[in-house]
């Protein structure tokens, strides 16, 4: 290994245990690793900005940021119709207070909007009106909080806009949403379903609700959530249009962040505020942390790492797609449960287009496609996808939407343990990695 | 005109460790929407504000919510847990300080201060002790009273 390698490594492992230890807050520290990069000529500004495609070397990633920037704009407008709230407590109501059928109609809910919204704002909302709930029902609202956030993650891998690590995928190796459709989805909603049937399998004898606190329930005034019927309906409009441009976005030869951006722009048309009022909504700090890793993953790339590592991955797997396949599946979920998944997946996606550039006969003249989306490569993506995305339910660390519903457990007087929430997160973790292994093997690798 | 000239040398104030239900009660009776909490070393401790008062029985998670229009009309903002009586001034001020002016600063000084960060009050300090506290509603008397009030003293 050379010096700039173990310089690239350095700089990455020490803003990685910057980021992990949270000494310093993540996007500083990664933001500071990049630009160390760049300082020190481990990866030229071009390369950096724009990437290099002679080289093979991604760069920004611009249509993952822009991707994010506009689902950010449509999400944050339309949240504040109280369309969620109306959907909950609707639900709520409509099994008359039951706590089970409750929880299951919430996880149904938050798993529907996780993979057509964001994971993270639909949990934002959800967690506050489960808690009002249960603490109405006088009964404790952990297991259901619980539940959501694994609703909220496994939601999420069933698109290619649901999870980040799905945009990051997605991009890197140009499938579209339609193919995230077919072979994300399925395994998800089979996840959704052994989630819900372990929900009432577990729960229905644990929580015991009296007649009259479920009467409160009906008190709850769904119409009255409602902020703005205008607002609302044309929120949907330009929802129902943005998911047909995501349905259609291959044929009409648009990247899915084209999409995005122009949902965002239609509802920032169609609202009244100013625009600053719906940019306050983009979570910079979130961007920033993305800009930096990835312009440290292309110091890594320049450097050679990443060729190293994949070189290393082949040879440990013997080069056996199924092996590296149910490896990359496995490996992702496990290390997903402890690392930053993002992070995780930004280093991953130049890590298989090495394996794919070196396993193809004749790299230099083949297509994109026929480099990358070799059916012998085709798994690892998804394994990838579906390791990182559904990882995330193994601690209550291990993604954005977790982190928040234990800190509004906390905060609401219930809290959530680290090793309470193992007892939940681990078993429904291996159960939804095994129904992975499952479809990966009957789709790719009978 | 400077700070000193200005400012308030028997304020009123909160200590630190003071409950947050003396806090309350000092705080409706006199309508104060905010108070400077300082302790028994006399150094400044932070600012109270009335909305740190609902904060306490309002957690910041329900912020979330695009509006709690949908909750039952019985429902009342409560002490559920019994939490408050133990609450003391110090919880709930987080690390918000008090802003401190030296006690030769002028009005332009104290102004521009309290227009940027969106402050009301402000402590003076002399000699590295806190000496008065200047509230802008004091400001803008003294401010009105020397440009305003010289004019209508010159009609005959």
């Amino acid at each position: 290994m050379n010096v700039p390698a173990i310089a690239a490594i350095a700089i990455f492992l020490a803003a990685y245990i910057l980021l992990a230890t949270e000494r310093v807050h993540k996007t500083k520290a990664v933001l500071a690793g990049a630009v160390l990069m760049i300082l020190v000529g481990l990866v030229s500004q071009r390369t950096a900005f724009h990437g290099d495609e002679a080289r093979h070397i991604e760069g920004i990633d611009w249509n993952t940021i822009m991707l994010l920037i506009g689902m950010m704009i449509i999400v944050n407008i339309t949240r504040t119709t109280g369309a969620v709230e109306y959907l909950a407590i609707k639900s709520a109501k409509a099994v008359h207070g039951r706590p089970v059928p409750i929880i299951i109609l919430f996880c149904v809910i938050t798993a529907v909007l996780s993979a057509f919204l964001d994971n993270v704002t639909t949990v934002i909302i959800i967690a506050p009106v489960v808690i009002l709930i249960f603490e109405r029902l006088h009964s404790d609202p952990v297991p259901a909080l619980i539940s959501i956030i694994c609703a909220s993650n496994i939601g999420g891998t069933a698109t290619l806009i649901g999870d980040p690590p799905n945009i990051i995928i997605g991009s890197a190796a140009r499938l579209s949403f339609l193919d995230f459709l077919s072979v994300d989805a399925p395994p998800a909603i089979a996840s959704t379903i052994a989630l819900l049937v372990a929900v009432a399998l577990v729960l229905r004898s644990r929580i015991k609700v009296s007649p009259e606190a479920r009467e409160g329930i009906m008190d709850f005034d769904e119409s009255a959530a409602i902020t703005d019927w205008r607002l609302l309906r044309r929120c949907l409009v330009v929802l129902g249009i943005t998911l047909v441009g995501y349905v259609i976005h291959g044929p009409l030869g648009l990247e899915p962040a084209t999409i995005a951006l122009a949902g965002a722009a239609l509802i920032m048309l169609l609202h009244t505020e100013g625009p600053d009022e719906a940019l306050k909504a983009v979570e910079w700090s979130t961007i920033f942390f993305f800009i930096g890793l990835f312009i440290m993953v292309a110091g890594l790339v320049q450097n050679g790492v990443l060729e190293m590592l994949g070189t290393g991955f082949t040879t440990i797997t013997a080069g056996n797609t199924t092996t590296m396949t149910m490896v990359m599946l496995w490996a992702s979920g496990l290390l997903c449960g402890v690392v930053n998944n993002i992070a995780y997946t930004t280093m991953m996606t130049p890590l298989i287009k090495s394996i794919a550039f070196s396993a193809h006969s004749s790299a230099a003249t083949a297509s994109f496609t026929q480099i990358y989306q070799a059916p012998n490569i085709l798994p690892l993506w998804w394994a990838l996808s579906l390791g990182a995305c559904l990882g995330g339910n193994m601690t209550s660390v291990a993604s954005a939407a977790n982190v928040l519903v234990v800190g509004i457990a906390n905060a609401s007087g219930h809290p959530i343990s680290f090793r309470r929430y193992l007892k939940y997160g681990v078993p429904i973790s291996i159960i939804t990695l095994l129904i992975s292994t499952l479809w990966l093997w009957f789709l790719f690798l009978r | 005109m400077t700070a000193e000239d200005i400012m308030d040398t028997n304020f009123v104030y909160v200590n630190p460790d003071m409950s947050l239900q003396d806090a309350a009660d000092l705080m409706t009776e006199h309508n104060y929407l905010f108070l400077p909490v300082i302790d028994d070393e006399d150094s400044a401790c932070g600012v109270l504000l009335e909305a740190d008062l609902l904060r306490a029985v309002m957690p910041r998670y329900l912020d979330g919510l695009a509006s709690l229009k949908w909750l039952p009309d019985a429902y009342e903002l409560s002490d559920a847990d019994g939490t408050i009586e133990h609450l003391t001034v110090k919880d709930v001020i987080d690390d918000r300080q008090l802003y401190i002016v030296q006690h030769d600063a002028g009005p332009a000084e104290i102004a521009h201060v309290m227009l940027t960060k969106g402050i009301a009050g402000m402590g003076v300090e002399k000699d590295g002790k806190l000496v008065g506290y200047v509230t802008r509603g004091a400001l803008v008397r003294h401010i009105y009273a020397h440009t305003l009030c010289p004019e209508e003293t010159q009609q005959p």
